[in-house]
């Protein structure tokens, strides 16, 4: 099972998979979010991870994840070193989430489990 | 490990090879056959290339379809490093399209001026029309007069600094790139000159080596100039053309990649004056920014707002209700149409000298920005929104028609040096090496060309000292110029006004 790291993430995070969840980083310039799902997807990730919560409320990458059946992590963290960490800590519950949540924002304590639906407000 | 000779001689069997396997009637087969050859090339190789095209001259020359595909090729690409092997087969032969083509690369400075002399020997004992004359007198001397208008603009394409004056002579010629090869990568140089070839363009190599100096018609306020060396290549072609200006010399950094390379061309594009090049929509699937479905994109936080909108925490914290942000564990994020008005709104209360101009103004604006149907819409001094219609603009509130003067938005987008306060930055283009797009990581200002926040720089720059090794040590694809930009557009980002 692999997972497709963002380019914001620590080019040494790489290192930080195993065999449960391993990690690739997107290193080949600047794509748009939603092109960057649609790689994960050709590549073969079940989801892409991004650093910061923000892409969590975007209505296309939402739209984008669930017609590639991609799973959205974002870290809580805006800190490189934070997010590899934390993505690092948490595999095990990323991979469980797998197939079962829309998007999964990771934090220094745990994970959250994010429905598209429970974004609120916005006029967009 | 491999010695000269034996590069040479392996690199000769592989463009061999290539020109048994192309098409000498389909396609672009001098392109096809630089494709091929360069492809998966080592430096040595790479360097190897020159002196190995030319030496396979003799041996194409009992195909004279692919000898012609061999000098387009030596011609296209620059190789005046092939210049004693021409003149050896000219000597020879006294092939007409080899004497061209020795002629298109002899002012290059990397060419001996023996062999200019050489060749223009080889010129003076062949029998040969006026107009052969002429054409071969066009391509080695900038000082010789066109006898027919399509000589002249061949002159104006090889001799760019004979051109009289901007934007006269441009039709029909192609831009002009040249690539200054101190401190470049052989290897890398072949593959870009192949892309700048497709792009339209026509390479001029600047050898590390000068065995002469250019002359001054060779180049010109047209030319742009890639360098890997900095001011060293302003320096040393400064006294060889006197209009040319700083801002013809595009510094360059080794892409890794095809996208990195497909960002360089997209840099020399638009550092070019006059013709542009070939460009073939951006594989990197990223949408215009000025386009509707863009203005729909994008997540920008609090602190991204307050930096690229020109505004105040509290301003923003005040401006809550009206500018309905979507929220998500405690976070507030707003799109790249709420940015724009806010930002447009912040323009128009400093251009004014209103600082109490009514919000519901901002309301007008956020509807649209990105709306469904192009409208052109105008702002009032007294906070009335107008929209375009018919041949004036009306109040978008009453319909009422309004006839006054009032500025014109576009100036939204350019930086805004107001007050005393911080300036706010031009969107999309904050920096000199950082890019918005809403649609690129949220829209909050990224390195350009690569998919990494200028505030996750800064944040970890703010660590102690060594910034640029820190940020090295998790971004070692990024080059340090840019690391040094991104430092502080991010540590704006990070703490706003």
């Amino acid at each position: 099972m692999r997972l497709l790291l963002d380019q914001a993430f620590p080019a040494s995070a790489v290192g930080s998979g195993d065999q449960s969840l391993e990690f690739e980083r997107w290193n080949q310039g600047s794509i748009s979010d939603v092109a960057l799902i649609i790689h994960a997807s050709q590549l073969g990730c079940v989801g892409v991870a991004f650093l910061g919560p923000s892409v969590v409320v975007r209505p296309d990458v939402a739209a984008a994840a669930a017609q590639y059946r991609i799973l959205i992590v974002a870290t809580s963290s805006d800190d490189p070193s934070d997010g590899q960490r934390d993505i690092a800590a948490h595999k095990k519950a990323i991979a469980g989430a797998v197939g079962t949540a829309d998007a999964l924002l990771v934090l220094s304590n745990g994970t959250r489990v994010i429905r598209w639906e429970e974004v609120r407000g916005g006029r967009y | 490990m491999a010695s000269v000779a034996d590069l040479e001689l392996a690199m000769a069997r592989t463009a061999l090879a290539a020109f048994g396997d192309v098409s000498p009637v389909e396609g672009y087969p001098a392109l096809e056959v630089w494709r091929s050859v360069t492809d998966g090339l080592g430096r040595d190789e790479a360097q190897a290339l020159p002196i190995a095209l030319g030496e396979i001259l003799p041996l194409l020359a009992r195909s004279p379809d692919r000898l012609r595909i061999l000098l387009d090729v030596l011609t296209t690409f620059d190789v005046f490093e092939s210049m004693p092997a021409l003149l050896r087969y000219i000597a020879s032969s006294g092939d007409l399209d080899a004497v061209i083509c020795a002629a298109n690369l002899a002012p290059n400075p990397g060419v001996n001026p023996a062999d200019s002399t050489r060749l223009q020997q080889l010129i003076d004992s062949m029998r040969l029309s006026n107009h052969d004359r002429n054409v071969l007198a066009i391509r080695l001397d900038p000082s010789a007069e066109p006898t027919t208008q399509r000589l002249a603009l061949l002159r104006a394409q090889l001799w760019p600094g004979t051109r009289s004056g901007e934007g006269t002579v441009d039709s029909g010629l192609a831009p002009i790139v040249a690539v200054d090869e101190i401190n470049d990568s052989a290897d890398f140089r072949w593959q870009l000159i192949g892309d700048l070839i497709s792009a339209g363009a026509v390479v001029r190599r600047l050898p590390a080596t000068w065995l002469k100096e250019p002359q001054r018609a060779w180049l010109g306020g047209s030319v742009v100039v890639l360098s890997w060396s900095g001011e060293a290549a302003m320096a040393r072609l400064a006294p060889f053309s006197s209009d040319m200006t700083v801002a013809q010399f595009l510094p360059a950094d080794v892409p890794t990649n095809k996208y990195s390379r497909e960002r360089l061309l997209r840099q020399i594009d638009n550092a070019l004056r006059g013709p542009r090049l070939r460009i073939a929509p951006d594989s990197r699937d990223v949408p215009d920014m000025m386009e509707r479905d863009s203005y729909r994109l994008g997540s920008f936080d609090a602190r991204e707002m307050v930096y690229l909108a020109g505004s105040r925490s509290s301003t923003l914290q005040r401006l809550r209700l009206d500018l309905e942000p979507k929220e998500l564990n405690s976070g507030l994020y707003w799109s790249f149409n709420q940015l724009v008005a806010l930002r447009t709104w912040e323009f128009w209360r400093r251009e004014t000298g209103r600082f109490r101009l009514p919000t519901d103004v901002l309301r007008g604006l956020v509807a649209f920005q990105g709306a469904e149907t192009p409208t052109q819409v105008a702002v009032t001094g007294d906070g009335r929104v107008l929209v375009a219609s018919g041949q004036g603009f009306v109040d978008w509130k009453t319909g009422q028609v309004v006839s006054e003067d009032f500025v014109r938005l576009d100036r939204v987008f350019q930086p805004q040096t107001f007050g005393g306060r911080r300036p706010t930055p031009a969107l999309p283009t904050p920096s000199a090496f950082t890019r918005v797009h809403p649609g690129v990581v949220g829209g909050t200002p990224c390195v350009d060309g690569y998919r990494v926040p200028a505030r996750a720089i800064a944040g970890l720059a703010m660590e102690g000292v060594n910034q640029i090794e820190k940020v090295l040590a998790v971004y070692p694809e990024i080059p340090e110029p840019a690391i040094l930009d991104a430092i502080a557009v991010g540590g704006q980002v990070l703490h706003p006004a």
